[in-house]
């Protein structure tokens, strides 16, 4: 059976250092990070990236005051890859209309404030907001976005920890090959810096980052890291079959040319090298390319001293013998925006499509010498010989693990 | 507590909870959601918001009594008084709030009192 060919034609993001793919890019390529401190309640202060996009572009106040960050943060990138894919939205049929966005976690934040609120009033649950259960359920973000968009097709997200902004895409593709949609507003968001748990659970586990210059914190393959720095951040794309893409002559991003999801099945966190480089062959096979194809692997690594290695160790097992093939991390300029990550990152190296330049790995001044693969673009931009294919990993916890695969549009 | 200041509390109360809304019109004769874009979960927070910030509750049952800013006033002045006399009494006489069954997700209720307002 023939499969559809499914491309992407719009997108919208927020992240830490940009709240437009232009901007976002051109910040990866100056070496411009977005990683700030602030007030964390119970901790003090703690590190994050924190995104300034004005919700209020496409919300209500009384929007804003009554959803949730992740559903401000879907709202404006829903809208914004809409705009930006020059669908005719006013006049389509929004019942064929999908929203799939993927999330590490939801309802923490709204939780944790009204935990908080009571405590106010000596725990007394007759204080406890009504706006708890439509605010904490799971499919909140893309429910929002429904009622923001009025999209009355299937709105859910998807929950795949620190994968889950690749499973959003994987999962629209799906859900457009089947003929389910004919237009799929997909990728991830996340609001995890609003949540003490998300920090202090890190913090616990020995994985926050903490250095002097917040914009140093964030350093994957560096000798000296030690962490992970959160943020909030999201990143939605517009995705469309070839032939409806071309029908009304959108602009093409690239196409998704391969994925696979497995699971490691051996830890709670700790990664498994071994299940890694599964993942990217499988996205290979699909994609029917070799893996010389590809000429930027965005890697997952988070700067925590064994998940980079890990991931290091499979990405030279793949991408053995392969000259041409460029590895990048984006994590050191935005920190780990959790469910928005995969498709944030996925963003921010589409543009290498058009200007041939692969963005480096910031914050790397000594290079951890187990993390010391080959071409591995560290800490300015270089220039490809050309760039057709993109292979972007995305990895979470209790092990699950997607690799995703983009290739430049071509008839 | 004037019925004036009380109605001026309730308004307070919406442009906090409805920040989009034009305010300075509002007639008290008239009921709330018919001038204003406020749903059941809104006229929920009302109800929230004067008990934690005022002490005042409001029981499902008489939830009609916040229809306008009127029959507010009419309603709620009595109350805030009568919190203000507890609290002058040299004696502590109890709880200063009546207790009331409060159940969110009672859709009957809840449509009852959507059809009194």
């Amino acid at each position: 059976m023939e499969l559809s060919r499914i491309v992407i034609t719009g997108v919208g993001l927020t992240s830490p250092n940009g709240n437009s793919l232009s901007e976002f890019r051109q910040n990866l390529l100056d070496g411009v990070a977005g990683i700030s401190r602030i007030e964390m309640r119970y901790m003090g202060e703690v590190l994050a990236g924190v995104c300034d996009f004005d919700p209020l572009r496409y919300q209500k106040k009384k929007e804003v005051r009554v959803g949730t960050r992740a559903g401000s943060i879907s709202i404006y990138c829903a809208q914004e890859a809409v705009k930006d894919s020059g669908l005719d939205f006013e006049n389509m049929s929004k019942d064929r209309v999908g929203i799939y966005v993927g999330i590490t976690e939801h309802g923490n934040v709204e939780t944790e404030n009204e935990i908080y609120n009571i405590s106010k009033f000596d725990y007394d649950t007759k204080y406890w907001t009504h706006h708890h259960n439509p605010r904490t359920v799971a499919n909140n973000p893309a429910g929002e976005t429904s009622l923001n968009l009025k999209i009355t097709g299937p709105s859910y997200t998807i929950g795949a920890a620190c994968a889950a902004g690749n499973m959003g895409l994987v999962h629209a593709l799906q859900m457009l090959r089947l003929g389910e949609v004919d237009v799929a507003i997909a990728g991830g968001v996340s609001e995890s810096i609003r949540s003490f748990g998300i920090f202090a659970g890190f913090k616990s586990q020995g994985a926050l980052a903490e250095h002097e210059d917040p914009n140093k914190a964030s350093r994957p393959f560096d000798l000296d890291r030690n962490g992970i720095v959160v943020s909030e951040g999201g990143a939605l794309y517009t995705l469309e079959r070839l032939e409806d893409a071309q029908a009304r002559g959108a602009k093409i991003y690239g196409e998704i040319a391969g994925y696979h999801v497995n699971s490691d099945a051996t830890d709670y966190v700790l990664p498994n090298p071994e299940r890694q480089a599964q993942c990217m062959r499988a996205a290979l096979k699909k994609a029917k390319m070799a893996a010389s194809d590809i000429h930027i692997v965005n890697t997952h690594a988070t700067a925590t001293p064994m998940g980079d290695v890990q991931e290091c160790r499979a990405i030279r097992e793949v991408f053995a013998d392969c000259p041409d093939t460029y590895v990048n991390n984006t994590k050191g300029f935005i920190g780990h925006s959790m469910g928005a990550a995969g498709a944030l990152e996925l963003a921010g190296n589409l543009p290498s499509f058009d200007d041939g330049m692969v963005h480096p790995s910031i914050n790397v001044d000594k290079l951890d010498p187990e993390c010391a693969i080959p071409n591995l673009v560290l800490n300015n931009p270089i220039k490809a010989k050309r760039v057709d294919a993109i292979l972007n990993n995305s990895f979470g916890m209790l092990g699950i693990n997607s690799a995703l695969i983009i290739r430049r549009f071509s008839d | 507590m004037s019925k004036d200041e009380c109605k001026q509390v309730v308004l307070d109360i919406i442009a906090e909870i409805a920040p989009d809304e034009e305010l300075s019109d509002v007639k008290p004769d008239v009921a709330l959601r018919e001038q204003l874009d406020l749903d059941s979960m809104d006229f929920l927070d009302i109800v929230m918001e004067l008990r934690k910030k005022h002490d005042i509750e409001v029981p499902e049952s008489e939830y009609g009594q916040l229809v306008s800013l009127d029959r507010c006033a009419e309603y709620l002045t009595p109350k805030f008084n009568a919190l203000v006399w507890r609290s002058q009494l040299p004696i502590n006489f109890g709880p200063t709030i009546v207790s009331g069954h409060f159940f969110v997700f009672n859709e009957a209720l809840l449509l009852r009192w959507n059809d009194t307002m």
